[in-house]
């Protein structure tokens, strides 16, 4: 289960952040990292990984699943896709914008990923919610346990958490 | 002909990103309006000559299909074309949607051409 959603959770992330925000992912392979920190169930992956600030994005979702999907971007990272995403001048964007981008991306990457693993079931989301993290909070963070798929893009890692209740 | 376009999304950023697409997408975009959910939008169509929505599905106070609803309980805006644009690609709340009388569906992300093309097919079987 966790391998179809993880596949499925890379090509939607992939394509999401393609069309819109014109970056390229590339998916961490966990075998490549020692010790694995990504790419299963994994409980507690070791860190630190981010020491800039992380914006967080999250979204709760209910139907043949339950859980929260969380995304994980530098702040740097946000402020140049709120740049190109609405087309302004880097100093125009507040951080309420990037927020309110960050949280919209977790809601398009849920969105799109329960439709893409089962179209006939209907999930039903939360409204989602942003907020600004340091890198040291995020690696205290309880997201820390769940389907943890890292990527790259721009030099910079990223992050997205899925999180199923049992 | 340039058309009234309400643009319903409770995110402020793809509001812009949408009204931004639309422009570049080569449909002729007259006045244009944002709401942050259906009760805002319901007021602003009481106000203005709106002649399409671009709503979203999942929304406070009110959702996009409950706004649909209280459209076409509303005379004056039965035949208003609706097209949703959501994250949302389920078939369930699709057939609601579609039963409700929308015109049509584009799931985030989306392309400008996609936009266009979906936008100048809804306008033209209007105004047949």
């Amino acid at each position: 289960m966790y391998e179809d959603i993880r596949q499925a959770a890379i090509a939607v992330s992939s394509r999401i952040f393609e069309t819109m925000f014109f970056v390229f992912l590339e998916p961490i392979d966990p075998s490549q990292e020692d010790p694995p920190r990504t790419g299963s169930f994994v409980k507690d992956p070791p860190g630190p990984l981010f020491s800039a600030s992380i914006l967080r994005g999250e979204i709760g979702f209910t139907g043949r699943y339950g859980g929260t999907l969380g995304v994980y971007l530098p702040l740097e990272m946000a402020q140049s896709m709120a740049k190109d995403f609405l087309g302004v001048d880097q100093g125009e964007v507040l951080l309420s914008q990037i927020l309110d981008m960050v949280g919209e991306l977790s809601n398009m990457i849920c969105g799109n990923l329960f439709s893409t693993l089962d179209s006939k079931t209907i999930y039903h989301l939360t409204l989602p919610k942003a907020s600004k993290m340091s890198g040291q909070e995020m690696d205290r963070a309880p997201e820390r346990t769940g389907l943890v798929i890292d990527f790259s893009a721009d030099d910079q890692r990223l992050r997205v958490v899925i999180q199923l209740e049992s | 002909m340039a058309y009234n376009v309400l643009i319903v999304d409770d995110s402020q950023t793809m509001r812009k990103v949408i009204r931004k697409t639309v422009m570049i997408s080569g449909f002729e975009l007259g006045d244009c309006w944002e709401a942050g959910d259906g009760l805002e939008a319901l007021e602003i169509m009481k106000a203005h000559w709106v002649d399409l929505i671009l709503t979203d599905l999942n929304m406070p106070r009110m959702d996009g299909l409950e706004m649909i609803r209280e459209m076409r309980r509303d005379g004056m805006h039965q035949r208003t074309p609706v097209v949703l644009i959501t994250t949302e690609g389920n078939e369930k709340r699709l057939e609601e949607a579609y039963a409700l009388g929308i015109k049509g569906y584009i799931q985030k992300p989306f392309h400008p051409e996609s936009i266009r093309d979906l936008l100048t097919r809804v306008m033209e079987e209007y105004h047949v």
